[in-house]
């Protein structure tokens, strides 16, 4: 049973920002509130305020943008597996979306919110991770932007600050060849992921060589983690490298930045050792969709 | 406090508080039992409503997340009597046993119907699985969407065989 | 009696309550109320194991809104037993025995009020040591949690030489098989509102076991069964969860302290955690064969993990009765409580562990000697006429008691068809085998143990096959019985006290009943809940729902019928001989053979006689006048099934990619009904086989896992929509016309099935449940054992 709090409904960012800054830490934006609901329900979780942010509805939003798109905190899940993607990163996200949690709780559900709460095994943040996204945050000091995979710092903890809020996301889209993939082992067709990884290439101008590799791993560590030994191995290497065995050598070099833990989804040696598995796959994934493109 | 909720095109004042969800107000405050409540925890889809015409586990949404907006139960869908075409495809093809998800199938099968009018065995399958079905009728559910989805598409045909007239 | 057209049996109607289910009008138990009733709420133990040194409830009892607190103080020192051993203890008695067992409860004017008041109750624990583990509760100096201790006496039962067997088998093998604990995942909760009038109880909660219900109360409150009146209301899915269950008596007993109507509605966490579960099981068996794959023994050793107030000595081993190739053989079965949540009896109990373990072994046996598994299964098992093997000492014992004539129990004129005991009356799986291989393209897919058929990269395809047997009902607790009243509008109530959890019974209980009535189907409705409307039985339990409690149905409408005709023939038909009548769709007439053409209706004969002063009735009550002989000796329902999965032989992630079921239920009442029985039992054993598994905290026993975010089901997506279901209906001289029972037999089937799938997929056999860790774990066993 959730205990009582205080019900706040701002009509735009800055009511929602003031009401932070007075209210403090007992006060804790809602965006879907799917995340946090079960975390009052639970009584993991007691807060004094919630600032409801449904009436906020231009943060929902998904735009083109100078290199790149951006994606507002408030735009729901739903509408993040119906986007009408033009970009490899938009594809991403859009298969990405279409495996979390159910149907019926991905119209309530936002990025936003995905990304706030913070979970190491979050599908979205771990994508949105490897792409190079960059956070949004703006709070009565200004507005601020933050990579993604700098955004979450520990279970539940988030580079946001006082009043701050993420208010939307930058997904880059640069004029030369990229791609990303995710990859998750899940038990059934609905599931939080076990293990997770994602992969994003981009590639010079001739598509040949990689310039950048970027790889992050899911519910292998307290936070989404980039694999950076592995991007080390693609980066400045030949597209090409990838048919054959180097894709798992990249793979079980990625597994050696997996810090992972025992619990009741998986052990610490599975996921340790799927790490390898998943980032090969998606970096076979990335490079038959760049072949595909070039 | 206070609050209003537009609910199956009627209004209902009620007097709640900002921890309820909408399914809480729904099944202990408005009489609403059609709305089944399971898990809690917005995995098993009982408690599936419309809001805005996309489903939604109301077992996750605050009651003030839901003001101002346009909130669809079972109760709207079609009466004991008088069925609607997703209901009596259910029926037809016994896509339940115990029936305490069948109302929130029912209300995730008429959103994806009403955005997917022609899908595939594979669609209907995928846009199924938010909801649980724990006595497993789940081949005769999908079969349900199949056939509900096909006599949709049939009544839609002859109205436009009508206008044409 | 012979396979004749039904005119009501057998048609695939829709069950009498699908509008209300598919409108959301159905009143559940969580959807029931009355006037001016309290709510309570139930403390529970944070301890395993630990006594209540003392209680304080008075902050509790100050808090407003507070209406009663109940403590082991209030209630009687009775015990009380649910079904089947499924409980044994008593309502509240001072010690918790798990994490979750009650301790107290409130009742308050809401429910936030008694939730509240829950941690005002301050306790001091005397915290024991607990035994978490079978293992544990059964070691030397273990501290034993019972007042009986933990370990129940072994049930042992055994069939020819089993020494000799051994000494001479070609082949053997042996397995050490953990199976985790099941949960019931029960969708849809529970509530229970009881209430006092004077001193007469009136309760109503979702149960499979509306008599037993009422057994209940009367033994923990000790309290006349008279003063006693249960309505059972629809559950939701319950597969043995909702039978009588401890927070029933405690709504009860808190109703009379708190001198209100009180409701208990259960949370999720409770459902998960507190209520039941499968039993967490061990068996280390060995069986063998002949170099022409004849099994010549089977040596089981089973444990089953009782939890803190299961009873249970025995799981019901019908697989050697399967298995009836197995010609020697000894099984043993031992009941060992823990401070673990209490197990019981769940969909196919049993035939989920010690069944599947007889499967894999055999499979393996199959393997070493070259047999393909329908092969194998269709030189070793049984075919109706069969005398059971493993029933040896059984027939030899009731030979004895019956003074050498085994149908003496049978009365007179049921004797000619009924069958011998200790042989299988109808069925088998044979033709389901023979008939799946081909309906599956058995030959095509299987290419040989241990070998994909199909391998796609990583992606591993195969088929497997299993089967499963289960009995028709268990007649050790008492006989069923059933009242089919005709009403003077012509109108008819089956009165059956079996609950109503989706199975059907409320719709193909009333077909059989119309079937033998010759009413037509709308004019007969079934009341399944209300025990002062129905005699006792012993409700939905052990497949006997048809079976027993229809054989019962049945026999009452015929006395019914008997009863109506008498009077038909003496008021509207001159006198005439009654057997020369008959009824059809509601209409009394002279049998077709007959040129006179006069046609009554029934409420035109019942109106004659309310309007005749001297008339004898204006309603009939027709009743089981003799109970079911002894059955469950003879009957049994068989399912086979195949499954093609596909298998990721680096991740361990399983998919199923085709499924199809056979059944022999014998006649089937309702089709519609009996494939959702069958692809329900199916998809429940699939998720018990590739991810159910209940997670015990180790240093507690705590349950870990009761929420559906981590104990995972499968959904649609999971399980493939073109599954098929082909019934052979093999026809039973003693069920309802023709049926034997038909829920557990399917779960049965689904895992030994989807075990040997993922076998041939992958050249492994992986411990339940085949979780992608599992597989992948035991793959790279296999990897290294290899090097």
């Amino acid at each position: 049973m959730m205990s009582e709090f205080k019900y706040h409904r701002p009509e735009n960012i800055t009511e929602a920002i003031l009401l932070k800054r007075d209210l403090g830490d007992a006060a804790a934006y809602w965006a879907g509130g799917t995340d946090l609901v079960l975390q009052c329900k639970s009584g993991k979780r007691r807060i004094g305020h919630c600032i409801d942010l449904t009436a906020l509805q231009d943060l929902s939003f998904i735009n083109a943008a100078k290199g790149g798109y951006r994606i507002g905190t408030l735009t729901p899940l739903s509408e993040l597996e119906r986007l009408n993607a033009d970009t490899p990163h938009l594809r991403t996200i859009r298969d990405v979306a279409a495996l979390m949690c159910t149907v019926q709780t991905r119209t309530i559900a936002t990025l936003g919110g995905n990304l706030c709460n913070a979970s190491p095994s979050a599908d979205l943040f771990v994508a949105l991770a490897a792409m190079g996204a960059i956070a949004q945050v703006t709070g009565l000091g200004g507005t601020r932007e933050v990579p993604v995979d700098a955004f979450m710092l520990a279970p539940g903890k988030t580079a946001l600050t006082g009043d701050e809020m993420l208010t939307g996301v930058f997904i880059p889209a640069p004029d030369v060849p990229h791609a990303s993939a995710y990859r998750r082992i899940a038990r059934t067709v609905v599931d939080i992921a076990l293990v997770s990884a994602a992969a994003s290439l981009t590639l010079d101008r001739t598509g040949e060589k990689i310039n950048e590799a970027r790889i992050t791993l899911g519910a292998v560590a307290p936070r989404v983690i980039r694999a950076t030994g592995a991007e080390e191995m693609l980066t400045g290497r030949p597209l090409s490298d990838l048919i054959g065995t180097f894709a798992k050598e990249v793979g079980a070099t990625a597994a050696q930045s997996a810090k992972p833990i025992t619990d009741i989804r998986a052990s610490a040696e599975y996921r340790k050792n799927m790490v390898a598995v998943l980032v090969a796959r998606c970096l076979i994934s990335v490079s038959t969709e760049l072949e595909a493109g070039l | 406090m206070k609050i209003r909720l537009r609910i199956n095109a009627h209004t209902h004042e009620v007097e709640t508080r900002p921890n309820q969800t909408l399914a809480q107000v729904l099944r202990e405050d408005l009489g609403m039992t059609g709305t089944m409540m399971s898990c809690g925890e917005g995995e098993c889809g009982s408690c599936t409503v419309l809001v805005d015409g996309t489903p939604v586990t109301s077992c996750l949404m605050l009651v003030g997340q839901a003001m101002g907006r346009d909130i669809r139960t079972i109760e709207s869908v079609g009466t004991a009597a008088a069925l609607d075409v997703v209901q009596q495809a259910f029926v037809d093809e016994q896509g339940f046993q115990c029936g305490a998800c069948t109302p929130g199938f029912i209300m995730v099968a008429k959103a994806f119907l009403a955005e997917n009018p022609t899908p595939t065995e594979h669609e209907a399958s995928q846009a199924m699985s938010g909801n649980i079905c724990r006595c497993g009728a789940h081949p005769y559910i999908v079969r349900a969407v199949l056939n509900a989805a096909g006599i949709l598409a049939q009544q839609k045909g002859s109205e436009h065989e009508q206008s044409e007239l | 009696m012979n396979k004749v057209s039904f005119e009501i049996v057998g048609k695939g109607v829709p069950v009498k309550d699908a509008n209300q289910k598919v409108s959301g009008t159905l009143t559940y138990a969580t959807d029931f109320g009355v006037y001016r009733m309290a709510h309570g709420r139930i403390l529970r133990s944070p301890h395993p194991y630990a006594r209540v040194i003392s209680i304080n409830t008075s902050k509790a009892e100050a808090l407003p809104g507070v209406i009663a607190v109940l403590t082991h103080f209030d209630t009687p020192r009775l015990n009380w037993e649910a079904p089947w051993f499924n409980y044994r203890g008593k309502v509240l008695d001072g010690i918790a025995r798990f994490v979750g067992d009650e301790v107290a409860a409130v009742a308050a004017d809401t429910v936030e009020q008694a939730e509240k008041a829950l941690s005002l109750i301050a306790i001091e624990w005397e915290v024991l040591t607990p035994v978490l583990t079978v293992e544990e509760a059964a070691a030397k100096g273990a501290p034993q949690i019972r007042d009986e201790g933990n370990l129940r006496p072994s049930y042992l039962f055994e069939w020819g030489n089993l020494a000799e067997a051994e000494a001479s088998a070609d082949y053997s093998v042996s397995c050490d098989i953990r199976f985790p604990a099941q949960q019931y995942a029960p969708l849809g909760r529970n509530a229970c509102v009881a209430e006092w009038q004077g001193d007469h109880l009136t309760l109503w909660t979702g149960s499979q076991t509306p008599s037993e219900v009422k057994d209940g109360l009367h033994e923990a409150l000790g309290i006349p069964q008279s003063r006693i009146t249960v309505q059972a209301l629809p559950t939701g899915s319950s597969f043995g969860c909702w039978w009588t269950n401890n927070f029933m008596l405690l709504t009860a007993l808190l109703a009379r302290k708190a001198g209100r109507a009180v409701r208990i509605e259960l949370d999720n966490d409770e459902c998960m955690a507190t209520v039941k579960r499968r039993h967490e099981e061990r068996s280390r068996a060995r069986m063998g064969c002949d170099s022409d794959g004849n099994l010549t023994f089977l040596d089981m050793d089973h444990v089953i993990d009782n939890g803190a107030y299961g009873f249970k000595d025995d799981v019901g081993f019908t697989s050697p009765d399967l298995w009836n190739g197995i010609k020697n053989g000894r099984a043993s079965v031992t009941g060992i409580n823990t401070n673990r949540v209490t197990a019981g009896c769940f969909r196919g109990v049993g035939d989920c562990t010690l069944s599947v373990a007889v499967e894999r072994m055999a499979d393996q046996l199959a393997e070493k000697v070259g047999l393909d598994p329908v092969a194998f299964r269709i030189k070793n098992q049984i075919s109706a006429g069969e005398r059971f093997r493993s029933l040896e000492q059984f027939e030899t014992e009731a030979l004895q008691a019956s003074g050498g004539d085994l149908l003496a129990a049978v009365p007179p004129d049921l004797r000619d068809d009924w069958p011998k005991l200790f042989h299988l009356s109808s069925g088998s799986p044979l033709p389901m085998l023979r008939d799946g291989a081909d309906r599956f393209r058995w030959n095509e897919r299987f290419v040989g143990w241990g070998r994909p058929h199909h391998v796609d990269g990583p992606k591993h395809r195969a088929v497997g096959v299993g089967t499963g047997s289960h009995t028709c009902g268990v007649e050790t607790e008492g006989n069923s019985s059933a009242i089919v009243r005709i009403n003077p509008d012509g109108t008819a109530k089956a009165c059956c006290s079996v609950g109503r959890h989706g199975n059907g019974s409320e719709t193909t209980l009333a077909q059989v009943a119309a079937e033998a009535l010759g009413l037509k189907l709308d004019q007969v409705e079934v009341e399944a809940g209300n025990t002062d409307a129905c005699p006792w039985s012993h409700g939905s339990i052990a497949s006997n729902t048809m079976f027993r409690t229809g054989w019962a149905t049945r026999a009452a409408a015929l006395d019914a019928r008997a009863q109506l005709l008498a009077i038909a023939a003496q008021e509207c038909f001159d006198d005439v001989d009654q057997a020369e009548l008959d009824i059809r769709a509601g209409l009394i007439g002279f049998k077709e053979t007959s040129g006179d053409n006069r046609q009554f209706s029934v409420s035109d004969v019942l109106n004659l006689m309310r309007g005749d002063a001297h008339g004898q009735t204006s309603s009939i009550t027709g009743s089981s006048r003799q109970p079911m002989p002894p059955t469950t000796t003879f009957s049994r329902q068989f399912a086979v099934h195949f499954v093609e999965v596909e298998v990721d032989v680096e991740t361990g992630e399983i998919r199923v990619l085709d499924y199809l079921a056979l059944q022999d239920s014998g006649t089937i009442i309702n089709p519609q009904v009996m494939k959702n029985q069958v692809i329900g039992g199916a998809i429940c054993g699939l998720g018990y086989a590739l991810y159910e598994e209940l997670l015990f905290d180790s240093e507690t026993g705590a349950v870990r896992n009761g929420n559906l975010l981590d104990y995972k089901v499968l959904r649609t997506g999971d399980f493939p929509p073109h599954a098929k279901v082909v019934f052979h209906e093999s026809h039973d001289s003693i069920g309802p016309f023709g049926a034997r029972g038909a829920g557990e037999s399917p779960i049965a089937a689904a895992i030994p099935a989807a075990c040997q799938a993922v076998y041939n997929a992958t050249g492994v056999w992986v411990d339940l449940p085949m979780t992608p860790e599992r597989v992948a774990t035991a793959l790279a066993k296999a990897a290294t054992g290899k090097k």
